[in-house]
Formats: C-alpha cells, sequence, structure tokens
C-alpha cells in the first residue's frame, strides 16, 4: 500500500442491523445517546444477557429491514430456507448495495467478502438435537451447515459473480475481512468487493463455554443488564453477547469517481500479527505490532490518530492487556480518545470488526465520539477514556482493533475523505 | 390413507420449504420446479413428506416423477 493513498479502498455505501437499529441514522443517533441494546433475557426468552434481534416472524423482519419491496421479494425465499446468519447478512449486504447506490450489473467482476468461521453453530446444534431424537433431517441441511451458504445466497441476491469466500478470524472476523477486501482493491485485483459480516449466531453450549473460559460475563445481580458490560472499567465481568450483523462496498478510489459517487471514508492502512501460541489469552507483543503496522502502512504516527475504537470486550484479562498496548503504541499524554463499541451493541463476535467500522465512520461524519455509559473507573487513567457523555472530536484519521482467540491481532486505519 | 391425505402433507411441507407459495398455489399437475422448489428443495419435501407418511422409497421410484400428481401416486403404492 502506498503512503500517499492513491490505492487504497474507499467506502461508498454501508449497513448496519444491530440490537440499536437497522438504520444508519438510528444507528448513530443511539450511539451518541449511549443506549446499550443489552436486555435481560434473549429472543428464547433465556439469559444471559445479550443485545440480539429479538425474535422476528418472517415476513416482518423482511419488511423491517427493508421498505424496498425488491428487497422484501428476495428476501422472503431465503426465511425458511437458510440459517439466521445468511439471513441477516443477505440484509445488510442489500441494504449496503442500495446505499452505495450501484447500478444494475455492477457485480459481475466484484468480489464478495463474507465474515466469520462457524456462522451457524445454533442451526446446527438445533438440527443435530432433531436429528438425534428424532431421525429428521431436510438434505439442505448439506448446505444451510456450511457458512458458504451465505457467500452463495448473497451472490444469488446482489448479483456479485467475481470471486466469493469466507474470512474466519473468529472475534476478529470483521476486520479480517475488510482488510482483505482492502488488499484486494490496493492490489488492482478488484475495482469492488462487497464484505459482508453475517450475525454469529452460537449455540447455548458454546456461549457457556465462553463464560467457562472466562471471557463472557457471569451477570451481576446488583447491575442492571444495560450496565453489566463495562470495557475497560475495574468493575468489568466479561463481555456481554451482542447479535449484529453489517456490511460495507468498498471501491478503488478511481471507480467511485467513474461513477460520480463520494466515499464515506478511506481504509488507509492495516496490519495483523500472530502471537505464535494456541490459546486464549492475548500478548501485548502481537496487538502493538499489529497497531503499528496498521500506522505504518497508512503513513500515520500515532499523534495523527484523534480516535481508537478499541476491541474492549469487557473481559478481565483482554481489556488488561489491550489497556497496556494503547499505552505503549500511543503514551498516556494528549493521545487519540478511545472508547468500545461493546458496551452499546454488546459483543457481536465474528461480525464486531465490521460493525464497529460503521460505527467509527458513523462517529467521524457526526465530528463526535460515543459515551461508554459503563466506564466510571477505568484501568489506565492516563489514557483518554471517553466516559459516559459524548465529546465533539473532529476524526480525521482513527483506529479500530480486533482480537481473537487464537492469537490473533488486526488492526484497521480510516480517515475521513475530507481529511488530510 | 386417501391420494387427499397424502396431497395434504405434501402440500404442507412444500409451503414450509417455499414460504412464498400459497396454498392455492399447489394444484397436482404442477410440477415443483414450476412452484418455485429447486432441486435442494425438491429433496427436502420429498424427504419430509416420507418422513410424515411413514415410508421410505427408493429414489430410482422417484426420478419419473414429473408434477405432483405422479408424486402421489408413488407415495400411495408405499403407504
Amino acid at each position: 500500500m502506498r503512503s500517499d493513498g492513491a490505492d487504497d479502498a474507499v467506502v461508498t455505501g454501508m449497513a448496519v442491523l444491530t440490537a440499536l437499529g437497522d438504520d444508519l441514522t438510528v444507528f448513530g443517533d443511539a450511539l451518541m445517546a449511549g443506549d446499550s441494546g443489552v436486555r435481560a433475557v434473549g429472543r428464547d426468552g433465556e439469559g444471559p444477557p445479550v443485545a440480539d434481534l429479538g425474535p422476528f416472524a418472517p415476513e416482518e423482519w423482511a419488511d423491517r429491514f427493508s421498505g424496498d419491496e425488491s428487497e422484501v421479494r428476495a428476501l422472503r425465499p431465503l426465511m425458511s430456507r437458510v440459517a439466521r446468519p445468511t439471513l441477516t447478512g443477505a440484509s445488510a449486504a442489500l441494504a449496503a448495495v442500495r446505499h452505495a447506490r450501484l447500478e444494475p450489473g455492477w457485480g459481475h467482476d466484484a468480489a464478495l467478502v463474507v465474515a466469520g468461521g462457524g456462522l451457524a453453530q445454533r442451526h446446527q446444534a438445533d438440527v443435530s438435537g432433531a436429528y438425534g431424537r428424532t431421525g429428521r433431517l431436510r438434505a439442505s441441511y448439506a448446505l444451510t451447515a456450511l457458512d458458504v451458504d451465505a457467500v452463495g445466497a448473497i451472490s444469488e441476491l446482489t448479483g456479485v459473480r467475481g470471486e466469493g469466500w469466507t474470512a474466519g478470524a473468529a472475534s476478529a472476523s470483521g476486520t479480517v475481512a475488510l482488510i482483505q477486501a482492502a488488499r484486494a482493491i490496493s492490489a488492482g485485483w478488484r475495482e469492488r468487493v462487497l464484505v459482508v459480516a453475517p450475525s454469529a449466531d452460537p449455540a447455548p453450549a458454546d456461549v457457556e463455554a465462553m463464560r467457562r473460559a472466562g471471557a463472557h460475563a457471569d451477570g451481576d445481580p446488583g447491575l442492571p443488564p444495560q450496565l453489566l458490560c463495562r470495557p475497560f472499567d475495574r468493575r468489568r465481568r466479561g463481555f456481554v453477547r451482542g447479535e449484529g450483523a453489517a456490511a460495507m462496498v468498498l471501491e478503488s478510489q478511481k471507480a467511485a469517481e467513474r461513477r460520480g459517487v463520494g466515499a464515506l471514508a478511506r481504509i488507509s492502512g492495516h496490519g495483523q500479527r500472530l502471537d505464535a501460541r494456541r490459546g486464549t489469552r492475548p500478548e501485548v507483543r502481537g496487538q502493538v505490532e499489529a497497531m503499528r503496522a496498521a500506522l505504518d502502512a497508512a503513513g500515520a504516527s500515532p499523534r495523527d490518530v484523534d480516535y481508537v475504537n478499541a476491541h474492549g470486550t469487557g473481559s478481565h484479562v483482554g481489556d488488561r492487556v489491550e489497556a497496556a498496548s494503547l499505552r505503549a503504541v500511543f503514551g498516556t499524554r494528549s493521545g487519540p480518545l478511545l472508547n468500545s463499541t461493546k458496551p452499546l451493541t454488546g459483543h457481536c463476535l465474528s461480525a464486531a470488526g465490521l460493525v464497529e467500522a460503521v460505527a467509527v465512520i458513523a462517529q467521524m461524519r457526526v465530528g463526535a465520539c460515543h459515551p461508554n455509559p459503563t466506564l466510571t473507573d477505568p484501568v489506565e487513567p492516563g489514557l483518554a477514556w471517553v466516559g459516559d457523555q459524548p465529546v465533539p472530536h473532529r476524526i480525521r484519521a482513527a483506529l479500530s482493533n480486533s482480537f481473537a482467540f487464537g492469537g490473533l491481532s488486526a488492526s484497521v486505519v480510516l480517515r475521513a475523505v475530507d481529511g488530510p | 390413507m386417501t391420494d387427499e391425505e397424502i396431497f395434504t402433507v405434501v402440500r404442507r411441507n412444500l409451503m414450509e420449504v417455499v414460504p412464498e407459495l400459497e396454498d392455492a398455489d399447489i394444484r397436482l399437475e404442477h410440477s415443483m420446479r414450476e412452484l418455485g422448489a429447486n432441486s435442494i428443495d425438491r429433496m427436502d419435501v420429498v424427504i419430509a413428506s416420507q418422513e410424515d407418511l411413514g415410508i421410505t422409497v427408493p429414489s430410482s421410484q422417484l426420478a419419473s416423477v414429473d408434477d405432483i400428481a405422479s408424486l402421489l401416486e408413488v407415495f400411495g403404492r408405499h403407504v
């Protein structure tokens, strides 16, 4: 990637579906208000607290996520045929394509990158359970169990034909998928890439295992569910799960200019590192190196960064390590403003990185950082945390972090299009 | 079991797999393909209907099925 930005990918369309809203304006307003989507029980009527998309009747779902009758007609056949992540991914993809104002036929040579691996864990558990009990099994489970069913369905709905695949990096999937898309454009392999992060849908055993691993919150009778997810706060209890999907249309600067559309932001640099150690425990070294690699690729120094969207899940170890990494990269004096979107959306797991990239651009465009209502007693008081009120702030360059089990670190630098 | 009862089972499974279908759309002379069911959808309908009817039909006997009437005829030989 050149540091002059000439071959950077630009974002020309985006969409989110989260507990905070399925419309960019509603989502942005909810972020600035510091609203939390976390509720005491999920759509199955059971805890632990979660910020999910709620129960839905298929028709209502399609109508709610799209006022466009042609999109509703396109989504309807998916309703009873695919697992929930494919449905949310397809909905977000259609909304992002609409937002980018792409012309028919645009997808012929475009690429599709779907973020996540093992997306439909709940579907797999449900079908396997029913098969064990009753022997009933749809032949189409051969397809719906696969992550790549989302690729096929989104390709069918959007007309993307160039290439398509899934990028699985656990909780860093959304950011890693965004990076792969930006790379394909910077390298000149593709002019346009649709990046889609379907909602992750873990089964009860998956969620319970994350709790037993010490990552997921234990619950706290003394805290309302909206205050349970507390990134970087000394009273943090672990992460609270969110269910969210996001999608972005990335284009080369030239391709966007040729069709006369403005960009929402620029993907200016990115970095990825492995800890070369299997496990759930994060390490400062990999995180610091990923952030520095992203800044180097963007031709930016730490001083150029106005804002950091931290991975910040609210887990005991994860936040402590990330805070130390942030201090190593940015120092403690006059550094960037920092927040985490997860107290509001919940931790959207494989979709988190892309949901948060949308949140970064939303904050850039508003000119303010959203509050973190649960951050009252920060672990690193010397860092410039955004507390319980929004902070007006010009964001020319932002860094967004995603880290994952397996020792994965991924960071991306986004720049405002009218910035220097 | 009457043909009408078998038809009811097939129709229910068809509407479950192809949610955009209305009950009245489904007639005996239709092929499932005409009704919007692709190859994997048709397998889902045929398998679920056999499970509901408590029958197992060798796939060789289903090869010649070209409309819902002929599917009911094959199923009828096994119930």
